[in-house]
């Protein structure tokens, strides 16, 4: 290995000297020159006879003839600690330590820690940032600690900090420069509150947070019953049958809907991811991180309606239509929940996944499906007339994020055409009455009126509440 | 009617400036210090070197004006584009020939205030050198040498004092300016407080 242009093996250096001693550290082209003009000026100041010339380079000469006499010892290192675990949008933080403890001087008198640390720290999607920074935060301490934090608003797996460092010490001295790497890590979407949500026509399960069309122990009621047997003697109405049988020949009972619950299944259509910049929807240039794509609309749309739908205590699937091996199918509960989330922030586009006839995946009975797609291509048509066909009710909810004004006439034409093939879609989806709910920009804070709309307007098919 | 070029030009140019992808990518928050901006080094640098260059080159009133504001100009402009080692030590070295301007004066306490100043630039290059204009350098690692740069320059006033007595320059401030100087040393090398020593205890 090589520390500092030495090549160092075993433990020595080639002329066999304890490589413990070389830390990469080596003078400044500030200390040469600071010499190199001292002694210009001295000479000068000889020739001429006069010591005043020579006056005018003796500070830098000193200070480099000072800080040269005290080689550091010890490299600067550096550690990036970040929280383990997933984590959330606007939360991917790290912290660097910067540590400036000697190693292995035996004599701590030599200790010559770094006292300038130099960063270029780099992230996918930001600015470089460069910052000089003192290495210890008191001239007692070893070291310090540099909070970090990204300003991204994307979802799934991100790429973190990757930082170049390079200690000083006294401006004369400068070490070889070292990168610290952050890992990829996995940012959760959040759940924006939902109110009710439109559910399915039929109802299934023994128990749940619904009533359904069955009779069963419940808490709606159905009717009023003569006594059959089979019944149970708390459910005798004794003021009823007071009223109709006062002879008592006939018992009357209350009878009640069973309770169910509903299933849905989450569609994600992640087949593309499109910014709001049309430039980049080719392949070409950046995806900003402080706007979201498509895809993390999809996400954060399906992970609140996940989260209200779990949280009526309702079954839950998801499909990927990106990723089809890997379904999840619909269960209820917190870890559920949990699994729906992490499965959402792991979806992300496959190559030429969008090039293919997308097949529909097969459903649960009786489910309802929520669908999450930027209805740029005609397959999502064609999956919410498949799924109709078979009984399940669709609710489509359209991710394509506001769209940036462009100024190049060949993309604004373009864009016009998708633009126009797109409200077709979404016309003929009115058309077929299937409710498109829009998730991007202002729109959102009308989704939950659109939700609790479509929920109310449903109600009229509930059993038990149509007469 | 069809706009005029002119008009569709200023659209175009409205439209570009208003265009929402074309803003400065966001930046990576750093927790630190009290911070300054790389280019304040420059800035600085663009007031430093013609103050040092036109101070030596008015203790010598043979030299020109126009040669003074040539070379002003020229090193100015070279140590604000380009600012290394090698550019602020050729300045520095120019500032001394100017200074001495091939006469044989006694000693001109003027060096004094040159040495100061060439001190400084030195420590503003190495700054701007090391730290982008948009970059960002922290005051606590500006002011994490001043011991030293403290002593060096009280070293440097105590050179200039008794090279000015030795001159025989009748100059009382001498005597004042050498006195400054050692207790300015004296100070600095007993100042303990927020220092470790070099053996690591308190």
């Amino acid at each position: 290995m090589t520390v500092g242009g030495i090549i160092v093996a075993r433990g020595r250096t080639s002329q066999g000297a304890p490589a413990g001693s070389h830390h990469g550290w080596r003078p400044t082209s500030a200390y040469t020159a600071a010499i190199a003009t001292g002694i210009l000026l001295l000479t000068t100041s000889l020739l001429a006879g006069r010591a005043d010339i020579a006056l005018i380079g003796i500070p830098s000469l000193l200070a480099a003839t000072w800080a040269h006499t005290t080689r550091p010892t010890t490299p600067l290192r550096a550690t990036l600690h970040e929280p383990p675990g997933t984590t959330t949008p606007g939360e991917l933080t790290a912290t660097l330590h910067l540590t400036t403890a000697p190693g292995t001087t035996p004599d701590p008198r030599a200790h010559h820690p770094a006292d300038i640390a130099h960063l270029r720290i780099t992230a996918t999607g930001h600015r470089d940032t460069h910052l000089a920074l003192a290495a210890r935060t008191t001239p007692r301490d070893a070291g310090r600690q540099i909070p970090l934090r990204l300003s991204t608003v994307r979802t799934g797996p991100q790429e973190t900090f990757t930082v170049d460092l390079r200690g000083s010490r006294h401006r004369t001295w400068e070490e070889e420069p070292t990168q610290v790497r952050g890992a990829t890590r996995l940012v959760l979407p959040g759940a924006a509150p939902l109110g009710r949500l439109p559910l399915p026509r039929r109802l299934r399960g023994l128990t749940g947070p619904h009533s359904s069309r069955r009779l069963g122990d419940g808490a709606e009621l159905r009717d009023i019953h003569a006594f059959t047997p089979g019944d149970r003697l708390r459910r005798i109405d004794w003021r009823t049958t007071a009223r109709r049988s006062p002879e008592l020949d006939t018992l009357y009972v209350r009878r009640t809907y069973a309770t169910a619950e509903a299933t849905a299944v989450l569609v994600v259509d992640s087949r593309d991811e499109v910014g709001p910049d049309i430039r980049t929807w080719r392949g070409y240039g950046t995806i900003r991180v402080d706007e979201p794509t498509s895809l993390d609309l999809a996400r954060h749309a399906a992970a609140s309606v996940a989260t209200a739908l779990v949280d009526a205590g309702d079954r839950v699937g998801l499909e990927d239509l990106a990723r089809r091996r890997r379904p999840l199918p619909p269960a209820a509960g917190r870890r559920h929940l949990r699994r729906l989330i992490h499965g959402l922030a792991l979806a992300h586009p496959k190559d030429a996944a969008s090039l293919h006839r997308v097949r529909p995946p097969q459903l649960p009975a009786d489910a309802i499906v929520y669908l999450f797609t930027t209805l740029l291509d005609d397959e999502p048509l064609h999956l919410v007339r498949t799924w109709r066909t078979t009984g399940h009710p669709v609710v489509v909810i359209d991710t394509l994020p506001d769209i940036h004004h462009v100024l190049e006439r060949h993309l604004a034409i373009a864009w016009r055409i998708a633009r126009l093939e797109r409200e077709n879609r979404i016309a003929t989806l009115d058309g077929e009455h299937v409710p498109v709910i829009s998730w991007a920009g202002s729109r959102r804070d009308q989704a939950t009126v659109r939700f609790e709309a479509l929920a109310r307007a449903d109600q009229r098919h509930v059993p038990g509440r149509v007469p | 009617m069809t706009p005029s070029p002119l008009t569709t030009l200023a659209r175009r140019i409205t439209l570009h400036l208003a265009d929402p992808a074309r803003r400065p990518l966001p930046t990576i928050t750093v927790e630190t210090g009290p911070t300054l901006r790389g280019w304040t080094f420059r800035a600085a640098l663009l007031a430093l070197v013609p103050l040092l260059l036109f101070t030596a080159a008015a203790r010598t009133p043979e030299i020109p004006h126009g040669v003074t504001l040539t070379i002003a100009a020229l090193a100015t402009g070279l140590l604000v584009v380009h600012p290394t080692p090698t550019t602020a030590g050729g300045t520095i070295a120019v500032a001394a020939v100017l200074f001495w301007g091939f006469t044989t004066e006694p000693f001109d306490p003027w060096a004094l205030v040159l040495a100061l100043l060439a001190y400084l630039i030195a420590r503003t290059t190495w700054w701007a050198a090391h730290v982008p204009p948009r970059g960002h350098a922290e005051i606590a690692a500006l002011l994490s040498d001043w011991r030293r740069d403290l002593t060096v320059l009280a070293a440097t006033a105590l050179l200039g004092a008794l090279a000015m007595l030795a001159s025989g320059t009748t100059i009382q401030g001498a005597i004042l300016l050498a006195a400054l100087a050692v207790v300015g040393l004296v100070l600095v090398a007993l100042a303990t407080d927020g220092s470790s020593r070099d053996d690591g205890r308190s």
